[in-house]
């Protein structure tokens, strides 16, 4: 079977700052992420002939190339699902599109302001309205509006079955934010946490605590993909995609509330498929990139893509394998979305690309092989990446 | 009202008209294929098991249990802040495992709630005209 593999490489990597108000348009942060990723590739604005940004950027393609200076744009497409569909999905549709020559250079993107609300609404706040449509129309009217409440209904229903504990959640705050401790680019550098700090955190919807949830960011990141034979005449040593996969099942309501028993979930059917089509191992990640919107969902989300079986994440997630740089599974070094920034996780794949290529600050030692992953609990993509 | 001033009203969807005229004559009424009589929520035009179009409304007990619940103390809008802590469930209902709604547990203090606890439909005004399906312990 004809796959991926190998036939297309990110060779650029760029960002802005992240901070909680970027003083500046979203479309500013967008060409900005672009021009730094462009250039960090050894290339020109001009060069770049297809864009695949999330479906939730505000930014249009054809203002992007009307800023970029592209003459001749010959591929766009969005991302859907925000966070499930935008990390990853995104890189994968220009994979697709160098890989069967209908472009020769395409960026991925996300630019928001979403902590400022200068284009943005925050996605932690209630849109007032005086009705609910669509699915919200059966949990708005409730009281349930942000994705932190829907994520308490299913973390405390996880809980419930298998024993996990909410100091399980905060392990992977822990570990994110220990990361971003080193990083001069992360929102929380200065801001160190303990499991202790964590506990005491306020409830913003029990079980979830303040630290469960990830932030909320201003800020641009963008990088290029383009076919494995050009990348090898570019600046940066190319990193290859070795296998992506796109997954999603006939339960999700639009609401990121999870039907835990059900046995698939969109990360299980990723999982089927990422794997095989890579031909390696969980065993074989050297480092790995979870979507950290919020705890619980990266907990479940280990155990959805196979590293331990259903109900056993609290333990697996609690015993220093994630954490730079002793642990055997190094997590999301930059910090994530917990702790570097909400750049809609683009940062945590910008991250990756970091790592393979040797130029990361919490280097893992001898990184070869890197598993990126979208968010859980909505329609997701995930990615094997290899040096 | 002031659209700041409550939770929002449910905009009925075409394919649901039939769930939320029942809940305003106090009857909580389950989509069901009217082919191979497979419940499914949230209502939708296609059965997904045999994908047939034509469906029925049941009338079901209103019975079930909690699947889970969560007690919100950090208010998202502003109909909230006067109203934390509040809980926010999912009930499963009696007659199939997938029909689970998201919905306010009533007639029971928020640190009394457990998952499992059987519960029955209660119908509470939202606003005139507009009634929603909440559910108090059985």
């Amino acid at each position: 079977m004809e796959t991926l593999k190998d036939k297309a490489a990110i060779v650029g990597v760029g960002h802005t700052e992240y901070s909680r108000d970027s003083g500046r348009s979203e479309m500013t942060l967008a060409v900005e992420a672009i021009r730094n990723a462009v250039a960090d590739a050894g290339l020109k604005c001009s060069d770049i002939d297809g864009i695949a940004k999330y479906s939730m950027d505000n930014n249009d393609h054809v203002h992007l190339a009307a800023n970029l200076g592209i003459p001749a744009l010959r591929f766009f497409a969005d991302a859907p699902w925000g966070g499930g569909g935008g990390p990853v999905g995104s890189v994968l549709l220009g994979a697709m599109a160098v890989a069967t020559g209908m472009a020769n250079c395409v960026v991925a993107l996300r630019a928001m302001n979403e902590r400022s609300g200068r284009g943005t609404n925050r996605f932690g706040l209630a849109q007032v309205r005086a009705g609910a449509p669509g699915a919200r129309a059966y949990v708005e009217p409730f009281g349930l509006f942000s994705p932190a409440q829907a994520v308490a209904l299913s973390a405390r229903r996880h809980m419930h079955l298998y024993g996990t504990k909410s100091e399980h959640f905060g392990a992977i705050a822990v570990a994110c934010r220990t990361h971003a401790q080193t990083n001069p680019n992360a929102v929380m550098r200065g801001r160190p946490l303990t499991i202790e700090d964590h506990q005491s955190s306020r409830m913003i919807a029990d079980p979830l605590r303040l630290h469960d949830c990830c932030l909320e960011t201003d800020g641009g990141a963008a990088v290029v993909i383009t076919s494995a034979e050009r990348a090898r005449d570019l600046k940066q040593k190319p990193v290859y995609i070795l296998a992506g996969a796109f997954g999603a099942i006939d339960r999700n309501t639009q609401t990121m509330v999870k039907f835990i028993e059900y046995p698939r979930s969109e990360s299980t059917v990723i999982a089927d498929e990422l794997f095989a089509r890579a031909g390696v191992a969980h065993k074989d990640i050297d480092v790995c990139f979870i979507y950290d919107h919020f705890t619980p969902l990266v907990l479940m989300a280990f155990e959805e893509l196979g590293f331990c079986k259903r109900g056993e994440g609290g333990p697996f997630v609690s015993d220093g394998k994630l954490l730079w740089p002793n642990g055997s599974l190094p997590f999301n070094t930059s910090g994530g979305n917990l702790s570097e920034g909400y750049i809609h996780g683009m940062q945590n794949t910008i991250e990756a690309v970091r790592q393979l290529r040797g130029q990361a600050i919490n280097q893992v030692r001898d990184a070869q092989i890197a598993l990126v992953a979208s968010g859980n609990a909505v329609p997701t993509t995930a990615m094997i990446l290899h040096r | 009202m002031a659209a700041s001033s409550n939770f929002p009203s449910p905009i009925p969807d075409f394919d649901a008209q039939e769930f939320w005229a029942g809940c305003n004559r106090g009857e909580l009424l389950m989509q069901r294929c009217a082919a191979c009589k497979r419940f499914r929520w949230l209502p939708r035009p296609m059965c997904p098991f045999c994908n047939s179009l034509e469906r029925e409304w049941i009338r079901v007990s209103g019975r079930g249990k909690v699947y889970t619940y969560t007690i919100i103390t950090h208010p998202v809008h502003p109909a909230a802040v006067s109203r934390v802590p509040y809980n926010v469930a999912q009930v499963q209902l009696a007659e199939d495992p997938d029909l689970i709604l998201v919905t306010n547990l009533v007639g029971i203090a928020n640190e009394n709630i457990r998952i499992d606890m059987p519960v029955q439909v209660v119908f509470e005004e939202h606003e005139p005209g507009v009634t929603l399906p909440k559910f108090k312990p059985a």
